[in-house]
């Protein structure tokens, strides 16, 4: 914090305020849907799947199959965690392994 | 991810506007009519050769198990027997198939990579692997003409 002079509270609390609420500061969108290298998927297939799935341009699901294919895994998606759900969802019923966590 | 299939030959789909052409011949149909049906069925046994069909949502346990919960509730059943409609439809539509509009290709892509997956993993202790290496040249050269243009 930098030096000098903060405007003052008429009546400053003198401890925290304790509350049993958990805040959840994660939002709606804190989803992704991550897509798993795996040794069988053919990798002009995973583009196919990844353009037809989020209409994705060519050069867009190529990179993002390639960063599957040298990283292991990639995210392809962010948003609700009902949206990734049927993201993941539709995945797998191309065969692909894809798993959703927080994002 | 695997990268391709050796020994191409000539495709047998040719995209012809918004369709898909495909020229196999009575022989590779009638291979494809039973190898779809008879990959049904192991998946309609829930053999372990499916395992690559039912990932999980969720890597968390916790979450999977809550997922896994309500995907019982409201569906009543598991991806895995549309998996098995899927291939079951194929396997009629195969013996006839000329022309494919788009939605179908795509159906017809997923059959075969459906099956290709429950494929390669019978044929693990197998030394032949022909069918598995039929199924992957006809899924590159059905979406190389799928995505051209």
């Amino acid at each position: 914090m930098s030096g000098g002079v903060e405007a003052m509270s008429p009546s400053p609390a003198l401890a925290p305020v304790e509350s049993d609420e958990v805040v959840e500061t994660r939002t709606e969108e804190s989803w992704a849907t991550i897509l798993w290298d795996d040794p069988v998927n053919l990798i002009s297939y995973v583009i196919y799947v990844l353009q037809a799935t989020f209409a994705f341009s060519k050069v867009k699901a190529t990179e993002l199959t390639m960063q599957v294919h040298n990283e292991g895994k990639a995210i392809v998606a962010t948003g609700s965690r009902d949206d990734m759900e049927s993201a993941a969802s539709k995945l797998h019923a191309y065969g692909l392994w894809a798993t959703v966590s927080r994002a | 991810m695997g990268d391709g299939v050796a020994g191409v030959s000539e495709s047998p789909f040719q995209r012809i506007d918004d369709e898909v052409r495909v020229a196999l011949p009575a022989q590779a149909r009638e291979v494809l009519r039973r190898s779809l049906a008879l990959v049904a069925e192991i998946v309609a046994a829930g053999r372990e050769e499916t395992w690559r069909l039912a990932p999980p949502l969720y890597d968390d346990p916790l979450l999977e198990a809550e997922a896994s919960l309500t995907r019982a509730e409201e569906q009543g059943a598991s991806g895995l027997a549309a998996t098995q409609q899927l291939l079951e439809q194929w396997s009629a539509k195969i013996a006839t198939a000329t022309l494919l509009d788009v939605a179908q290709a795509d159906e017809l892509a997923r059959a075969l990579n459906l099956a290709r997956l429950v494929l390669i993993e019978a044929a693990r202790e197998s030394p032949d692997r022909g069918l598995v290496d039929l199924y992957g040249w006809l899924l590159e050269s059905l979406v190389a003409v799928v995505t051209d243009g």
